[in-house]
């Protein structure tokens, strides 16, 4: 029972490692990692968008700020200036009045173009006025009405201010388009340099949004991380069999509902593992009371059956053969109801080893020889005096007596027994006793099940001269010594039973190990000096 | 183990918009613009009736600075109420063609070949881009010379005036005699 509760505890945590394996690779694509990404593509989101389209705005307002006052210093010029002229101009005049319309604004590099009547003059002289485009042009002469444009001549921008001018208003005529018109072109130096120191200051504001919003995200990882960390812990520990592991629930979110749950469910499992641990323990001592109750009655009947069996040559054949049947039965339900107190006491951890040093092959002879079977159990055992050990002797004769009954009950004669030992390694010398039958050999699927209790391996059968827990107890004794049993078919055929003891219990824990199953031993039947 | 792939197209998908935001910040400078309007226009210049008289053998522009034709131009303004400012030009320009050089210019040595006018005036037509001036029936006809005077002169006054229609299309009529045609400015006027 205690051996189903621990498998799969066992399985539990052989699946989380399992798990942990397959998650550890992936660790650059974990949460933190995920959380920084996406914090920091954010931040640098939200900071370029707000940045552009504050720039935009900024960017907007600097032009517009700056072109304003262009165009109306420059009508204000023009305005003055013209009250001096009168059309119609001639080349000459025309060069005056562009000259005179910049220098009228001496502090700025102005350069001016004037046309009229299709001449045109230039305050630079020849100067290709590359900035005034077809398109300003037309409208400037279409329209009666000041037009700017911003162009990018050889890689650097220009403001171009196209202005038409009009006839003085007088008393008989009417103020119309003169056909003069003077355009004005500007370097944007300046914007350019501001809008640049836009650029650079949005720079500037990404890059400590970019470290902040990073060191959130780690922050905000960590916040995560560390309830999934203990998380993970916790669960390995249960996993491990420690059931009574608990998370420390802070806080209200989710991790802290997932850490309240998992408390629970821990909880949940600890009361049912106490549960059938409290049931098996009920069960055991059950059996225990069972067997010792039984026990009182069985010795009075045995005493009764005995007493029959002498009188039972007087009875009438009939009541003599039922005499004698109710005799064998009694002495077999003894040997069962023994059998079962043995067990119980193995389960209920009250077993002790009675350590003694002793000559193994003397003391399997005299397993032999009190059990008659030195005839029929042919034993190669190393001579007297060379194999010895500290074993509990009352244990070891249990053990032999058990294998060889097994072997003569089930198996066929001659059943072969062989002692010796050897040195494993790091572990001291230890003694190997195998027994082998003549026999059919065991069927491979019964072959796992063969040391459990009552398994008989002919269902039919269902009534056999042993108790059923011969080899049970068996391999509660070679646990006892801390070492192992294992049963194969043997390759010329028969079944071969290999006990494997340590010779000296130094160094080996004290209690029982009982996680150790027998029929899990790694012993090779190949090597046998059986074969 | 499933929480893998996410990632990948989260990238993806951001990635045209912080592209896009770069380029914004990366487009930056004075951008270039289209013709945007700016509101009026320069206002104010005078204008000068050009009139094309003769120094030597050739004509000569001068600017009207006569001060004895005040009462001309006066009953001109009056009549340009109703006749439009482009006929008032012209014909104030035509007009003092006629009256010939003042006595300041005249002592220069500039003369006028049109024949005095103290009883007549010519008549003007504009209609559109035509210019028409006709003239009393003389006895003689004009030279040619004069007749440049008086294109040049009805051109000049047209295109300052006017200047958004196209040039002139003068024609001086001398009835019984002869149709004198010139397109626009005439190479011959300045």
């Amino acid at each position: 029972m205690r051996n189903l509760l621990k498998s799969p505890a066992k399985a539990t945590g052989t699946a989380a490692r399992a798990v942990a394996r397959v998650r550890a690779p992936s660790r650059l694509r974990g949460v933190r990692v995920r959380l920084v990404v996406a914090f920091a593509l954010v931040a640098v989101a939200a900071t370029l968008s707000t940045g552009a389209l504050t720039f935009r705005e900024a960017r907007t307002g600097v032009l517009q700020q700056s072109q304003d006052a262009v165009i109306r210093q420059f009508r204000d010029h023009v305005n003055t200036i013209v009250a001096d002229y009168r059309l119609p101009l001639s080349s000459a005049r025309l060069k005056e009045f562009a000259d005179d319309v910049a220098r009228s604004e001496p502090t700025q590099s102005w350069r001016i173009l004037a046309t009229y009547r299709g001449r045109s003059a230039t305050s630079t002289p020849r100067d290709p006025f590359a900035e005034l485009t077809p398109e300003l042009r037309t409208a400037v002469a279409t329209r009666s009405a000041a037009d700017f444009q911003r162009v990018t001549v050889h890689g650097r921008p220009a403001l171009v201010v196209g202005l038409p001018v009009a006839f003085r208003k007088s008393p008989g005529t009417v103020a119309g388009n003169s056909g003069l018109a003077v355009f004005l072109a500007i370097s944007q130096n300046t914007e350019q340099r501001s809008i640049d120191a836009l650029v650079t200051s949005v720079e500037r504001a990404s890059v400590p949004a970019l470290v902040l919003a990073v060191l959130l995200a780690l922050l905000a990882a960590r916040g995560v991380l560390r309830p999934v960390r203990a998380l993970r812990e916790a669960t390995r520990s249960i996993a491990e069999g420690h059931l009574d592991t608990r998370l420390a629930v802070d806080g209200s979110d989710e991790l802290a509902d997932l850490s309240h749950t998992f408390n629970e469910t821990a909880a949940a499992l600890e009361e049912s593992v106490a549960e059938l641990r409290r049931m098996e323990t009920r069960a055991r001592r059950f059996a225990a009371d069972v067997s010792h109750e039984l026990r009182t009655p069985l010795a009075a009947m045995s005493a009764v059956t005995d007493i029959l069996d002498e009188d039972a040559a007087h009875l009438d054949p009939d009541t003599a053969t039922a005499v004698r049947l109710i005799s064998q039965e009694t002495v077999k339900l003894a040997r069962l109801v023994d059998d079962l107190m043995e067990i119980s006491r193995f389960d209920a951890g009250a077993a002790q080893l009675h350590l003694d040093e002793i000559d193994l092959a003397e003391s399997i002879n005299s397993t032999l020889a009190t059990r008659a079977w030195r005839e029929t159990v042919h034993a190669q055992l190393p001579p007297p005096g060379t194999l010895r050990g500290r074993l509990d002797p009352r244990r070891l004769d249990v053990i032999v007596a058990n294998l060889v009954a097994n072997a003569l009950r089930h198996g066929a004669p001659p059943v072969q027994l062989r002692l010796y030992e050897y040195e494993r390694s790091g572990a001291g010398r230890w003694a190997v006793i195998e027994v082998l039958d003549s026999g059919p050999g065991i069927p491979a699927d019964v072959l796992p099940l063969i040391f459990d209790r009552f398994y008989k391996s002919d269902a039919a059968r269902t009534r056999t001269e042993g108790s059923g827990l011969g080899l049970a107890i068996t391999t509660e004794n070679v646990r006892l010594h801390h070492g192992t049993v294992h049963a194969a078919n043997h390759p010329q055929g028969g079944a071969l039973f290999t006990v494997e003891l340590p010779l000296s219990q130094d160094g080996l824990p004290p209690s029982e190990s009982p996680d150790e199953h027998p029929s899990e031993s790694p012993r090779p039947t190949e090597g046998s000096p059986l074969a | 183990m499933t929480s893998a792939t996410p990632v990948r197209p989260r990238t993806a998908r951001l990635a045209p918009l912080l592209l896009s935001a770069m380029l914004l910040l990366t487009a930056c400078g004075v951008p270039a613009s289209g013709v945007v309007p700016a509101g009026d226009s320069a206002t104010g210049i005078g204008r000068t009736t050009m009139l094309y008289f003769i120094r030597g053998d050739d004509l000569t522009a001068l600017p009207d600075d006569t001060a004895s034709t005040t009462d001309l131009k006066a009953a001109l303004a009056f009549r340009a109420q109703h006749a439009g400012t482009v006929l008032y030009d012209v014909e104030l320009a035509v007009w003092l063609l006629a009256v010939g050089p003042g006595d300041a210019v005249r002592a220069k040595g500039v003369t006028s070949e049109l024949p005095a006018a103290q009883t007549w005036r010519p008549t003007v037509r504009v209609a559109g881009s035509a210019v028409t001036v006709e003239l009393p029936p003389y006895a003689r006809p004009l030279t040619a010379i004069a007749t440049r005077q008086l294109l040049c002169t009805a051109a000049d006054a047209f295109l300052t005036a006017s200047p958004d229609t196209a040039p002139a299309q003068v024609t001086v009529k001398v009835p019984g005699h002869a149709l004198w045609r010139a397109d626009g400015f005439d190479r011959t006027c300045s």
